[in-house]
């Protein structure tokens, strides 16, 4: 399938056939002077979807997925939730450049919505945390944000995200970005807000699968209801 | 009015002690070494309540300000 409508006409895109029985495609969407590429995990006809910014990372040589995407992207689809997981364009031969990833999501989320989907909640973890923050403020259809264990830096400007809920996790035992950092994100932040501190979870959280799995999955469910 | 750099409190009472000071409209950073707290005059009262609400540990006050 390839996307001829130019709406919005500063994006194309092509989608793979979907794989038999499990309903997914690969995405890229050619936007400008980027090319993005994406896996998208259609679940049934409802118009919800979590976007993971950054939840693939792909290199010449291998391409690797968050096993926390992966994981809640799965069981949420039994609800009818949608996911889309996004790599950032030229990640990571151009480092962490915020602003150019920032903008990577909202294409996607601008190919989101022009596929049909009205209500999108949006993940990021660590670097992510902060694009996804940054991204959603301008993004009528964003109605929630999570963050995985985010870094500051970008974050700054949280409280845009309301009226809109919000979720903040971080690890207790995080050594990369200590839970100041989530604790930080948290006050300057307006309500509707949340944090949770995961005792004994690392930067990575899905040490603590048992907590974060379950708490991701209600959170998701319950604002898209 | 001082500023009070406190020890967190217990990690499943961050978020409220950060809700009241916001309520308190007490301004606050937390920073890795703790929250530093920028009171002012009239918030001497409700900062001695949060003190005994969240068993708080004052670390230091009026720390020194690096630039």
């Amino acid at each position: 399938m390839q996307g001829k409508d130019k709406i919005p006409s500063h994006i194309r895109y092509e989608m793979s056939a979907p794989v038999p029985g499990m309903q997914l495609e690969n995405v890229v969407i050619h936007a400008n002077d980027r090319d993005i590429h994406g896996t998208l995990k259609s679940a049934g006809n409802k118009k919800d979807i979590v976007l993971w910014a950054g939840s693939i990372t792909r290199t010449p040589e291998q391409q690797r997925t968050s096993p926390i995407a992966l994981a809640v992207s799965d069981k949420i689809a039994t609800n009818g939730i949608s996911s889309m997981l996004l790599s950032y364009s030229e990640y990571p031969a151009q480092g962490n450049d915020l602003s150019r990833c920032i903008q990577d999501t909202k294409y996607c989320v601008e190919f989101l919505v022009h596929i049909g989907y009205e209500k999108i909640i949006m993940v990021g973890h660590s670097f992510s945390g902060a694009v996804a923050i940054a991204a959603a403020q301008s993004l009528e259809n964003v109605i929630g944000v999570i963050t995985l264990a985010s870094q500051t830096l970008g974050a700054q400007t949280v409280s845009h995200v309301s009226p809109r809920p919000l979720l903040i996790i971080h690890g207790l035992d995080d050594q990369t970005l200590g839970p100041h950092c989530g604790e930080q994100i948290y006050s300057w932040a307006s309500q509707p807000k949340e944090l949770v501190l995961i005792e004994g979870a690392t930067h990575r959280l899905w040490d603590r699968k048992d907590i974060l799995e379950p708490l991701l999955i209600n959170w998701v469910i319950d604002q898209l209801q | 009015m001082p500023t009070i750099v406190v020890t967190p409190p217990a990690p499943d009472l961050r978020m409220l002690f950060m809700d009241a000071m916001e309520a308190d409209g007490i301004d606050y950073d937390r920073n890795k070494d703790g929250y530093w707290i920028y009171l002012r005059e009239s918030q001497v009262v409700p900062w001695t309540l949060l003190i005994s609400r969240f068993s708080l540990i004052i670390e230091d006050t009026d720390p020194p300000a690096f630039f």
